[in-house]
């Protein structure tokens, strides 16, 4: 059982570093809008087709 | 001569293959249709582009595009006038710098909005990327200056139906702030929370089969600075408001939570130097999260108020054209007006400020205000308010009030005051959670008290059983669980919820107000008489092509549809005049036409006593008109006469229509003990008359409303009874969001939909009645929630004070109550198909109404 005391910092300390990186991403907006970007997951990417030199 | 009459509600033809709107009838060698040419515009370009998978992944139609409004791109090259839209230079990694921009953009809508204006870059050279945020309603531009400018940006947006315009001050970050300050708490109470969960199963575990005690003292320890934490860093929040509440004398919610913390904290961490008591760390940590979790719902919502008035401060512009003193004129930053400046607008230009016009006549569109779609007749000494748009002619105006002063920005203040004094609804689950620590605590200390003299031995098993089964899981899981399948199933017939104490508050019959026009009609003059020879239309579509009022845009469309495909190859009508007010003049392959209302005929009977009528003599009037137009106002709608050539040939009825299921809904409503209402901007006659053509009172339809007045009405109707309100135009955004209840009909302004809580998005009005249907099985779900997990609880409790139960069954008993819970609630009926009847709608209002 003394393995515990080795254990225990360890579980807490993986889960503070989880939440580091959730703090992290609320300070860097990612929570900000909520809305868009479930959208956008839903949408395939396509290969980009070439840039056409004029416009339109 | 061949005559056509159109009976009214005549079918629409087929839906716009861009807006949906209706449009002409699809001819053999077509396969789409559209309403207008904006909109055909639109298609054409996202074909070019090679993105016409739009739409397919769109579940909803585009909005319409105005190729008419004749905007002023040229204002977004200049950075002074941006504000805080203003460009910043990005880091590349060669060549020129980039620009971004965030602009505010108005006509997104869904996940195909985005995917269009984030692929549309692709196709434009010097235009590298935009990124939409659904949420604030803004889009951030990167770009090449050298290549491409923003106006041109603003311009291909427009064109497939999206108005950038510069942000607005209110626009700030100081709500993100705070939003983000309240998820790094919510972050690290659950954190707290969750691992000290597991740290109370491993010492509950230890209580069963036993446990080296210098391992339960380091658990013990472990989980007392987890609760600690939790109090001391996201739980501060409610020992400041505790504070603040004894200060003030004022009780608040958060001072029995304070004092339960509080409590929790101390005993826990007596219980480290005394072994034999108890520790509720983890209690006291998930009550934290749990009480921050609803904040933070709140504090969205509140966020969400903030949004209406943002999208309301978008509606007045940024930019005026100001008259210098020499006379010249200068585009500036509307802020930077003074009172007595003079500004000159445009037609077609939003006017910037409230003002008293001194030169020039025009018609304004002051459906900002009143929510009418038909234009009024200014001239000189008038007065006009910011937001409203001139149609016609150039207008000089003498500016009263700006900024905050104008009107529209008292309906933006009246539209966020109405949002925040809306009283909350405290969930049942919160009410409770805040006694919850307090009322374990005395129970487990009272079944310690019992238990020592008792049986000391079984006291500590029975404590520790009472506090998990105690653990008030299924209690808080009943309402949001009850709710958010509601929403789920609500959203699937198009009734968007977006709050959901909308739905606790519909829990018994109350009052419903409904905006007259676009929420009962249509919202779109449509042509539903024409009495007259076929081959004038030509003449009268292409006369009126020009004139932006909604009874022109229905004529055009509607000699469109007649016409077909050869009427865009038909020439121009030349030297057209509009007479403001009353008409429109013009000459068609080299006839001379006059198309307006009946005063044009200058005869006494249909002429207004009012007006100065010059048109007599050679107007002559035949019985076959008279009838013609007696028939047209008699079926409600106003009739529009063609003269060709000084004669009478042809009368137009044109109207609003309502829409088919009004009066299903609203009968349905009154049989349910509703009381129905009309508020409306409109003259009081006209709403008097769509009153009575619905069966309501004449008492129960108010017209002539202002935006503040609408507020007034619905505010002092709200108290013991649920107050719904429908409406779908920016003088009904700041009385949506006073109702306990507001409805936004999509179509309607953004700034309503943004106000209101709910917005219905298949534009039927049908959807108001599943919202009350749905309203009421949540509730009924809620009630045996509560009743179920309630009854659970103190049996349980009662149970574990008696001794009846170990802490193992105690921990199997728990989660079953859980999933009781959501089995019962996911397997609750569904909700009923109010909307179903649609198909026979004439016959089942009949019976509805001679039913009652």
């Amino acid at each position: 059982m003394s393995v515990m005391y080795v254990a225990l910092p360890i579980a807490i300390a993986l889960g503070a570093t989880a939440l580091w990186a959730c703090v992290r991403a609320i300070r860097n907006g990612q929570f900000d809008d909520l809305d868009s970007p479930p959208m956008r997951m839903l949408i395939d990417d396509k290969p980009q087709p070439p840039k056409e030199p004029t416009d339109e | 001569m061949s005559t056509a009459t159109i009976p009214p509600n005549a079918p629409d033809g087929v839906p716009c293959a861009h807006c949906g709107l209706p449009a002409p009838p699809l001819r053999a060698d077509q396969t789409e249709s559209f309403c207008c040419h904006g909109c055909r515009g639109a298609w054409e370009l996202i074909r070019t582009w090679g993105l016409e998978e739009y739409y397919q992944l769109r579940d909803s139609p585009g909005e319409e595009v105005d190729e008419e409004a004749t905007r002023n791109w040229e204002d977004l090259n200049d950075p002074r006038l941006l504000g805080r839209s203003a460009p910043l230079a990005v880091e590349t990694d060669s060549r020129a710098p980039l620009l971004r921009s965030t602009l505010a953009i108005s006509g997104i809508h869904c996940a195909a909005c985005l995917w269009l204006i984030e692929r549309a870059p692709e196709r434009i050279s010097g235009w590298h990327s935009s990124q939409v945020n659904m949420h604030q309603r803004t889009v951030e531009l990167t770009f090449d200056p050298t290549t491409i400018r923003l106006s041109e940006i603003g311009r291909w947006l427009h064109r497939v139906g999206y108005t950038v315009e510069p942000l607005a001050d209110c626009d700030d970050n100081s709500k993100d702030e705070a939003s983000q300050q309240l998820l790094v708490d919510l972050a690290l109470a659950g954190f707290c929370a969750a691992n000290a969960m597991w740290i109370a199963i491993a010492l509950y575990a230890g209580q069963f089969t036993g446990m080296a005690a210098n391992h339960e003292q380091f658990l013990r320890i472990a989980g007392v600075g987890l609760g600690v934490a939790a109090v001391i860093f996201p739980g501060r929040i409610f020992f400041r408001s505790a504070i603040a509440s004894v200060q003030t004398r004022t009780p608040h919610m958060d001072l029995p939570v304070a004092i339960g913390l509080m409590a929790g904290m101390l005993a826990s961490i007596y219980a480290l130097i005394d072994r034999n008591a108890d520790v509720y760390f983890d209690s006291i940590a998930c009550l934290v999260f749990f009480l921050l979790t609803g904040r933070w719902l709140q504090l969205r919502q509140q966020r969400r108020a903030g949004e209406a008035v943002a999208t309301l401060m978008r509606l007045s512009p940024t930019v005026a054209t100001r008259v210098n003193p020499d006379g010249s004129t200068s585009r500036v930053a509307a802020e930077t007006l003074s009172i007595t400046d003079h500004v000159i607008v445009r037609p077609g230009e939003s006017i910037p400020v409230d003002g008293t016009i001194t030169a020039g006549e025009s018609m304004v569109d002051r459906s900002l205000m009143t929510g009418e779609s038909c234009p009024v007749q200014v001239v000189a000494e008038d007065a006009v308010e910011a937001g409203t748009e001139n149609l016609q002619a150039d207008l000089h105006i003498q500016v009263t009030a700006k900024g905050d002063e104008t009107r529209l920005a008292k309906l933006q203040h009246a539209v966020a005051e109405a949002a925040a004094t809306r009283t909350p609804i405290i969930q049942l689950a919160n009410r409770i959670g805040a006694w919850f620590v307090v009322v374990v605590l005395l129970l487990s200390l009272t079944t310690a008290v019992a238990w020592f003299f008792i049986d000391r031995s079984q006291m500590m098993g029975n404590v520790v059983a009472l506090l998990i089964v105690a653990c008030p899981c299924a209690l808080a899981l009943a309402t949001p669980l009850a709710i958010a399948v509601s929403i789920g199933r609500l959203a699937k017939r198009k009734v968007l919820v977006r709050s959901g104490d909308c739905l606790e508050r519909l829990s018994r019959p109350g009052i419903l107000f409904l905006d007259k026009t676009g929420t009962l009609t249509k919202g779109r003059m449509q042509v539903s008489h024409w009495i007259g020879d076929n081959e004038l239309l030509p003449a009268a579509g292409k006369i009126e092509a020009g004139i932006r009022h909604p009874i022109a845009h229905a004529i055009t469309r509607f000699a469109q549809a007649e016409i077909g495909d050869s009427f865009d190859s038909l020439p121009p009508a030349s030297n057209v005049n509009q007479q403001v007010g009353r008409g429109v003049e013009g000459e068609f392959q080299g006839q001379h036409y006059r198309l307006g209302s009946v005063q044009l005929l200058g005869s006494p009977e249909f002429s207004d006593p009012n007006s100065t009528s010059q048109q007599s003599g050679d107007d002559r009037l035949d019985n076959r008109w008279k009838s013609a137009i007696e028939s047209v106002i008699a079926a409600g709608s106003s009739p529009v006469v063609l003269i060709k050539n000084q004669q009478c040939r042809g009368v137009f009825g044109v109207s609003d229509p309502l829409r088919d299921e009004a009066g299903e809904v609203i009968d349905w409503f009154i049989n349910e003990g509703w009381q129905v209402e009309i508020l409306s901007g409109d003259h009081q006659p006209t709403v008097s008359q769509v009153a009575s053509s619905l069966g309501l009172s004449e008492t129960s339809a108010r017209g002539g409303l202002l935006p503040n007045e609408k507020l007034a009405v619905v505010q002092a109707a709200t108290g013991e009874l649920p107050v719904i309100m429908v409406g779908d135009g920016v003088n009904d955004a700041a009385a949506l969001a006073a109702a306990d209840v507001g409805v936004a009909v999509r179509g309607g302004a953004s700034a309503s939909l943004a106000a209101a809580p709910v917005v219905i998005d298949g534009g039927s009005l049908a959807g108001v009645q599943s919202l009350v249907v749905g309203a009421r099985q949540a509730r009924q779900t809620i009630r045996r929630n509560f009743v179920i997990s309630i009854s659970y609880n103190i049996v349980a409790v009662g149970l574990a004070m008696a001794g009846w139960i170990t802490p193992l069954v105690a921990a199997a008993l728990m989660p079953a109550s859980s999933l009781t819970v959501l089995g019962l609630t996911l397997a609750s009926p569904t909700n009923g198909e109010p909307s179903e009847s649609k198909h026979n709608t004439p016959s089942n209002a009949k019976n509805l109404k001679e039913s009652r």
